[in-house]
């Protein structure tokens, strides 16, 4: 196999690897100051792109790379602060709760207060708009992907999948294990700052009963 | 003051331009599959490249102007007929109201564009007036148009003058695409290099969407199974699932993976894919960045004169 570069390159998009957590969002912050099109971070990467009619694959890869040296260099504090997220763990949303439970080696009863006690940051936003990847770094077993992907989760499930914590913005189908429900709204595209969450923001999750979630959430329970 | 959908067929929806800079929110491109041949239709009937039009997907669908206006029709060849009687795509044609255009089923390529001359009034989300159907905002109310839908539209620009897009210049599309591409991320996970993807054709199947393809032909072996950790993509981005048949990304396909990602189809030929039609054949041929760049110059350039300015995807 051949060498693997830090940078990849394709025409109009590289991709800085191998980068801890904290790096992607602290390089992201910088990036965000030199006009890519795009940064968007990755769970160990951060990738930038740029339109050919305005800036060369040269430029870019000299930028990037430019980026990475300077990255040991203190970034500038521009990280979101940090946000609570009102959370129902009743086994009316956690429909996975007894499997996560078991691959985490503690029971059901205990689940609610291993995840809210966890340091969880965001790493990244993807797969729909607004969806949140959150990491800890408590050591988690690789949680597998439901054999039989559900045809509706709520807005707002939270699931739990490998070693990430995944924030459902809209219902639909979902194949994460879920283990409960937030009261917030992730994503409104109609709002000044659409997405509720940003890469590198610590989250911290507080315990509300079904009646509190659907008096937050506005819904009926 | 609207255009009413008689038939909206397979997939009709309104785009414009892609949603540009929102990618770290998980917010698709989107707008138009095939961009170039979106701003070939604005340009007929006198509106900036990238002003909303309909995207029609396959065909048939059909349409009535409730007042005077002119509208044009590119992209996929099919036939197209005012009152029943045929009119060429490339033109700008003119509609009274009442008048009835139809667009009939595409006898290569996948989209046609149907821009109107009087602005489509749909408030833009996020800077674009585009529809991300799978994200379900955008266009009108989120969503494919309907039977029944009436297209708002602002006064003015009820009429352009008769142009015709240069022979030269209207994209020919056929049943076989050659789209170049460079190598991805995990490229090198290629057991047989990028041969692997090159040195095939592949068909698309009917498993595909405006969010991506999925391709026959012989799968794909790979030299690590190791998981990835979820990182962009981009569209164009060719992904290597478990199955091995690769899954080519769309216009609006979700801005992050956990697939290898084994190529990426380069920037100048992105607009293409938007005219992959289930069936399809196609050959990928691997070029280095610095000719990806090349080309993308080259091909900005053969369009500079009647569309300035363009900017692809």
């Amino acid at each position: 196999m051949t060498q693997m570069l830090p940078i990849y390159c394709a025409d109009d998009w590289l991709m800085i690897r191998s980068l801890a957590p904290d790096q992607v969002a602290a390089l992201a912050q910088v990036a965000r100051q030199q006009g890519w099109d795009d940064v968007v971070p990755g769970l160990d990467s951060l990738s930038l792109s740029w339109n050919p009619a305005e800036r060369s694959l040269e430029t870019a890869r000299g930028q990037a790379e430019a980026l990475l040296e300077n990255a040991a260099e203190s970034p500038p504090e521009m990280i979101a602060p940090p946000i609570t997220l009102h959370i129902c763990y009743d086994a009316v949303w956690a429909h996975d709760a007894d499997i996560v439970a078991e691959l985490l080696g503690i029971t059901t009863h205990n689940l609610p207060q291993w995840h809210a006690a966890q340091d969880w940051r965001v790493a990244m936003l993807g797969f729909q708009p607004g969806f949140g990847y959150l990491v800890c770094d408590a050591a988690i077993p690789d949680i597998p992907r439901l054999a039989d992907p559900r045809s509706q989760v709520a807005a707002g499930s939270v699931g739990l999948l490998g070693q990430i914590c995944g924030l459902y913005p809209h219902k639909g189908p979902g194949g994460w294990p879920i283990i409960g429900r937030i009261a917030e709204t992730l994503f409104d595209p109609h709002s000044a700052s659409p997405a509720l969450l940003s890469p590198g923001q610590q989250v911290r999750f507080e315990r509300v009963d079904t009646d509190t979630l659907c008096r937050l959430a506005g819904e009926t329970a | 003051m609207s255009l009413t959908v008689i038939k909206a067929g397979v997939q009709s929806s309104i785009q414009a331009a892609p949603y540009r800079g929102l990618r770290s929110l998980a917010v698709p491109s989107g707008g138009a599959a095939d961009g170039l041949s979106l701003a070939l239709a604005n340009r007929l009937v006198g509106k900036p490249h990238e002003a909303a039009a309909i995207e029609i997907t396959l065909g048939p669908a059909e349409f009535r102007a409730e007042r005077a206006m002119a509208v044009a029709v590119t992209g996929a060849p099919c036939q197209v007929a005012i009152n029943g009687e045929d009119v060429e795509q490339h033109e700008t044609l003119h509609l009274a109201a009442g008048d009835t255009i139809t667009i009939g089923r595409v006898w290569a390529g996948c989209r046609t564009y149907l821009a109107v001359s009087a602005p489509i009034a749909v408030t833009p989300v996020l800077g674009s007036q585009s529809t991300l159907i799978a994200a379900g905002f955008g266009g009108i109310e989120g969503r494919a148009l309907a039977d029944g839908d009436v297209i708002a539209l602002e006064s003015g620009g009820a009429d352009a003058d008769k142009i015709t897009t240069p022979a030269e210049l209207q994209p020919f599309f056929g049943h076989g695409f050659v789209l170049r591409i460079v190598g991805g991320p995990e490229s090198d996970r290629l057991a047989l290099g990028m041969a692997a993807l090159s040195r095939k054709r592949w068909r698309v199947s009917s498993r595909s969407s405006r969010m991506g393809l999925k391709l026959q032909g012989t799968a794909i072996d790979l030299n690590s199974a190791a998981p990835i950790r979820s990182g962009a993509v981009f569209p164009g981005i060719i992904q290597c699932p478990p199955d091995g048949l690769p899954y080519l990304i769309g216009c609006e396909g979700q801005t992050t993976g956990g697939y290898p990602r084994i190529g990426q189809v380069i920037r100048a030929d992105r607009h293409l894919i938007g005219q992959l039609a289930p069936n399809a054949t196609m050959l990928l041929v691997p070029v280095q960045g610095e000719q990806a760049e090349q080309i993308h110059s080259e091909k900005l350039g053969l369009w500079a004169e009647w569309l300035p300015g363009l900017t692809l995807a």
